[in-house]
């Protein structure tokens, strides 16, 4: 099981978590400030997992962006790095080659399609085609009721 | 009209400063919250975002939960998916919103609308408690027999986490799993695995009765993938849904861990899909990809945790040795998690790769090294350890401080639960102490010192192999100082070991470049070597002169005065002082004759040097401070274990007269000393040794320990050698049980000269029926807070010291008077009796406690009712100090401090000034109420201490009050 997911900038800066745990606003503040010290604290050669808390910490770097994912000791850390690469390829695909300002400005993007790809802590859907089309006949739902209101 | 996000997030972003930044979102914040205010506004959605924002970048923004769940009711799709979004993001688990959302989500679940609904359910999976699930339990139950895949896996999904709230929800999803198993869609389907192993995790039972369904159509599921040529859609790096597969690996894995649900044909059918899966994903593994691992990872992993198939194991094992040998660290640190997880599977499969596993504990890698330490530790068994040690040890040296603690503590764990035998023990444990003495636990100390005390026959063994640690390490030590005296410009360390003990190992002579940290452990396996197995004290033989006689080359550098004691020796001379306090008998060397350079005892056997009681004394003083008020690194712990160590050299029956009479000179001073605890034990040790009679018997080497086990593993070394002995629970077992009756001993005339109050002297007048619980009090009390309390239950063990306890204790009059040292204040009990007849209020005469530092003191006692008849009345009092100033000069700075048992509550009042002038000039008077909670069942007796400036300098003085005036 997944039981956060943070995406973090080089410089620490948090851009967006998400919780599948009750956890309380201080301890997620704490969580979030140490997990961001132990990823960033990382070298590249480096394997990609760290223990932490009884979880397993699993990370990777995609240009200056660090997509971390805490997930059970006993789960397949491997899989878990295909998820990571499963989403950004996803947001590459919506966005058109994504970058840090994309996900600065459209923020609230990225947490839908997060939200099309993992559900309750647990990976949904496999098929990167599936969360496109979801995205945009969501995206296409949204722009009818809109008509002559603006957008964000 | 607020502005869009887009310039909202550029202004933010163009802040120069911290404060800019603030003034910003502040405006921002103010300006959300008057549009808000509007219920015509057509921009909710726009200003809920930037509110979102404002969120993230971590101000407050808690005053647009409202209006997104105001939004969740709205027709328009955009501002409905806003407000779920802000929702799941802002709302906590009990927050008061919480129970306005379920309409809007019953109501969305219903809706026509495919894209509301799953809306609907990605809400309640982020936001929803169990108290919403149970309302919406229904609907969620229709959700998921949608016609549309998009909202079953979703259904499905909301299921899982309504579950993890509670459990009992579980029933009503169970019928749906075969169902939605045997679904096409990859995304139901893997959704399914996830709700089937929620519920198996709650409750088994709902599961097990039809696993063999499950494994079917699991196994089914699983080829269809393998059959599938690469459709595209769900293809990554040739594997077909590599998520799935893994999931549905991980199912198998679940299903059939049980031994009774082995049915054949099921067998054959996972067996079969195992192998296909693996040969699959094997040949796909040239090019290192994430997907085709993560599948024969969990393949591996199901294959060796469910099949009993020799090839198909043997294949499994194989691919997973490759991970193993990869040059990849994720690919390594996978393979070790899965080591770690077979290790009690398969143990003959980890021990092969022994020696790899091993060398990772020195990764670079600090996750890598982690996992080894634990890997490591599952998988040493009694074995195995020998051999491996010295790598385990070295390993421990060369660790950095971000795994050295864990490393030790695991090191230390493998030692007491699988030496071979007490002998190995000891030599590990101080090794690890020589190199990484200040990480070790204290529960690996105890645990030696208290398998060392349940072990009669090897104790003697244990001395000598002690007593020559302590030898050494003090040696090397007093050299490592000679050479830098001699050569200043010298660049080592006091502290580095591996110099030093290497220049023991090597000889003078020889060369320094193969030091390593592990000297201790090559020093002994080289007296090994030599067939030296009882390991006397005269070994190591390169350390004499050549069979030369006079004093032992060691011993004399050992006691080697003013050589420091370093803080990371601390723990291994803590030991190692126990051990030559405990069994000095079997150290010093029984009497003999001197023939030829050798020395040749009763027995015959033969010794190159032989060991004095007096060359011990001069050991363990010369661990001692040269005065009572030099700095030491030493603890006080450690000083007052030295000094209990040399009370027990000079009671054991090969001390004579004179050699008692040095060791009290050595340990005379420290009654003086700064600490309390190190004071009461040195005047304890003087004031038994005052009394011979009682010198042996006090002192006695301890009998082993019966302990209290409290929830600790019991050693595994006592099983092994079937005694009932087990583990002390205290860290300081090595003194304490000792201590404990020395504690409730009186005092005699050195506490009436008094450094500071001694209560067990005033204790001693005045017999109490709760003699037990109050010697712990004063236990406590004594031990100032630093020292554990010692353990009072293993009194009772004490078969010949407790009568003399018992006696002196005072509680039996049959004593011999000799027996009784007379207290200070034996007179005490009298100015209990009531002096006057008068009932109520009182104020005594003032009673003088002498002059202090050149301060007069007097004391008047305050009783609001006092009851000449009833002691109880007594136990409310507040005393008044006066203090005059007797010498010519000026004191300042006048500060009172008092401090008492724990049964008494103190409160200090302020004083009437903090400046005395010369000649009685004037008075400082300060009251002190006293209440004393056990109602005058303990006197009420404290400590006092002034401090004050008196020509520039500060002045320390300390005084009892042990009676207060009536």
């Amino acid at each position: 099981m997944i039981h956060y997911c943070f995406l973090i900038n080089r410089l620490g800066k948090c851009r967006m978590e998400q919780w599948y745990d009750i956890v309380s606003e201080k301890d997620q503040a704490k969580i979030l400030r140490e997990t961001t010290a132990l990823v960033l604290g990382r070298t590249s050669k480096l394997c990609n997992f760290i223990e932490y808390r009884g979880l397993k910490i699993v990370y990777k770097r995609y240009a200056s962006l660090f997509f971390i994912i805490a997930i059970d000791p006993t789960d397949n850390e491997f899989i878990t790095l295909e998820i990571i690469q499963q989403y950004v390829e996803s947001l590459d695909t919506y966005f058109g080659s994504v970058c840090e300002l994309d996900l600065v400005f459209s923020f609230h993007k990225a947490y839908y399609l997060l939200y099309e790809l993992i559900m309750s802590g647990e990976i949904m859907e496999t098929s990167k085609k599936v969360i496109y089309q979801a995205m945009m006949s969501q995206d296409l739902n949204e722009a009818v009721d809109l008509e002559n209101v603006p957008e964000v | 009209m607020t502005r869009p996000l887009k310039d909202f997030v550029l202004s933010v972003r163009n802040c120069d400063t911290k404060a800019q930044e603030r003034d910003i979102i502040s405006k921002e914040s103010a300006a959300i919250r008057t549009a808000l205010k509007d219920p015509t506004d057509k921009l909710k959605h726009r200003n809920l975002v930037k509110g979102l924002f404002i969120h993230l970048m971590g101000y407050p923004a808690h005053f647009i939960k409202s209006d997104a769940v105001k939004a969740l009711a709205s027709p328009r799709f955009f501002e409905k998916r806003i407000g779920y979004l802000v929702l799941s993001v802002l709302l906590g688990q009990n927050d008061d919103m919480l129970t306005l959302i379920p309409n809007s989500i019953n109501n969305d679940l219903e809706s026509g609308n495919n894209f509301v609904v799953a809306l609907g359910l990605t809400g309640l999976s982020t936001i929803g408690n169990a108290d919403m699930y149970r309302t919406l339990l229904p609907q969620l139950e229709k959700s998921l027999q949608h016609q549309h895949t998009f909202i079953r896996k979703k259904a499905c999904l909301a299921a899982v986490r309504g579950i993890r709230l509670d459990p009992s929800f579980a029933e009503i999803f169970v019928p749906h799993i075969s169902g939605l198993l045997s679904e096409r869609s990859h995304a139901v389907v893997i959704s399914a695995t996830s709700l089937l192993e929620t519920i198996y995790n709650v409750s088994p039972d709902m599961i097990l009765p039809n696993s063999k369904n499950y494994v079917q159509l699991t196994a089914r599921a699983l080829r269809a993938l393998l059959i599938t040529s690469s459709s595209g859609q769900h293809d990554i790096a040739g594997i077909t849904d590599p998520f799935l597969q893994v999931r549905l690996l991980r199912v198998l894995r679940l299903l059939c861990i049980n031994p009774h649900q082995h049915v054949p044909q099921y067998t054959e059918i996972v067996n079969d899909v195992l192998a296909q899966v693996i040969s699959i994903c094997g040949a796909s593994t040239t090019k290192f990809a994430n997907s085709p691992n993560a599948v024969l990872y969990e393949c591996v992993h199901t294959i060796l945790t469910i099949s009993t198939d020799p090839p198909l194991r043997s294949h499994a094992l194989n691919s997973m040795m490759r991970f193993f040998t990869n040059k990849n660290n994720n690919a390594r640190y996978v393979s070790l998690s899965l080591l770690g997880r077979i290790v009690d599977l398969d143990r003959s499969v980890v021990q092969k790769h022994r020696s790899s596993i091993i060398n990772c504990l020195g990764d670079s890698d600090e996750s890598i090294r982690r996992r080894a330490i634990s890997v490591v530790s599952d998988m040493m068994d009694k074995d195995t350890l020998p051999d491996t040690f010295s790598t385990l040890l070295m390993h421990v040296s060369r660790s950095d401080s971000s795994t050295k603690r864990e490393m030790t503590e695991a090191v230390c764990q493998i030692c007491e639960r699988h030496s071979p035998t007490l002998r190995w023990m000891i030599d590990a444990v101080m090794q690890i102490l020589s190199i990484a003495g200040q990480q070790v636990p204290e529960t690996t100390t105890s645990s030696l010192i208290s398998t060392i005390l349940a072990a009669p026959s090897s104790q003697h063994f244990a001395a000598q192999r002690l007593c020559t640690y302590l030898l050494i390490l003090r040696s090397a030590r007093a050299h490592a100082l000679v050479k830098k005296r001699e050569d200043p410009s010298c660049r080592f360390k006091l502290a580095d070991d591996s110099y030093s003990l290497t220049l023991f190992t090597t000889g003078t002579t020889g060369s320094f470049s193969e030091a390593n940290s592990t000297s201790f452990a090559s020093l002994f396996s080289k007296s090994a070597e030599m067939g030296q197995d009882e390991f006397p004290l005269d070994l190591p033989p390169y350390f004499c002169k050549n069979g030369q006689p006079g004093v032992h080359p060691l011993l004399s550098l050992a006691a080697m005065k003013g050589v420091p004691v370093l803080e990371s020796d601390e723990p291994i001379l803590r030991v190692c002082v126990w051990a030559v306090g405990e069994f000095s008998e079997y150290i010093v060397t029984p009497p003999g004759t001197e023939e030829n350079g050798v020395y040749v005892m009763e027995d015959g056997t033969e010794q190159f040097v032989p060991v004095t009681g007096s060359d011990l004394v001069d050991v363990l003083s010369a661990l001692l401070p040269a005065s009572i008020d030099q700095h030491t690194l030493a603890s006080n712990h450690l000083l007052s274990e030295i000094i209990l160590a040399l009370a027990k050299v000079m009671s054991r029956p090969f001390a004579d007269a004179s050699l008692v009479s040095r060791t009290r000179s050595i340990i005379e001073p420290f009654q003086r000393h700064m600490n309390m605890f190190v004071q009461e034990v040195s005047c304890e040790s003087n004031n038994i040794a005052d009394q011979s009679s009682m010198l042996g018997a006090l002192l006695k080497k301890m009998p082993p320990l019966v302990a209290k086990e409290e929830g600790r593993p019991v050693n595994m070394l006592l099983n092994r050698h079937d005694q009932s002995w087990l583990k002390s629970d205290d860290s300081d077992d090595e003194d304490e049980p000792q201590e404990m009756p020395t504690q409730t001993l009186p005092k005699t005339e050195e506490t009436a000269e008094g450094d500071l109050l001694n209560l067990t002297a005033l204790l001693g007048a005045t017999t109490q029926p709760t003699q037990q619980s109050f010697a712990d009090q004063l236990a406590s009390i004594l031990s100032g807070g630093a020292q554990p309390t010692a353990p009072t239950t293993q009194a009772p063990q004490m078969d010949p010291t407790e009568a003399l306890i018992s006696s002196i204790m005072g509680s039996s009059s049959s004593t011999p008077a000799s027996h009784t040292p007379l207290p200070s204040n034996s007179g005490s009990t009298s100015t209990f009796q009531p002096l006057s007849s008068t009932v109520g209020p009182r104020l005594t005469q003032p009673l003088s406690l002498g002059v202090k530092g050149g301060i007069a003191i007097q004391i008047e006692c305050q009783y609001p009712s006092f009851d000449p008849s009833n002691p109880a009345s007594r136990s409310r009092v507040s005393c008044r100090f006066l203090f005059t100033n007797t010498t010519d000069s000026t004191i300042s700075n006048f500060v009172l401090k008092t401090s008492g048992p724990t049964y008494l509550q103190r409160q200090n009042l302020p004083p009437s000034g903090d400046t005395l002038f010369p000649n009685s000039g004037n008075t400082i008077a300060q009251a002190v109420r006293f209440i004393n909670t056990t109602e005058m069942q303990h006197p009420t007796i404290f400590k006092a201490r002034i401090e004050f400036q008196r020509d520039g300098q500060a002045v320390i003085e300390d005084f009892d009050v042990n009676e207060l005036p009536v």
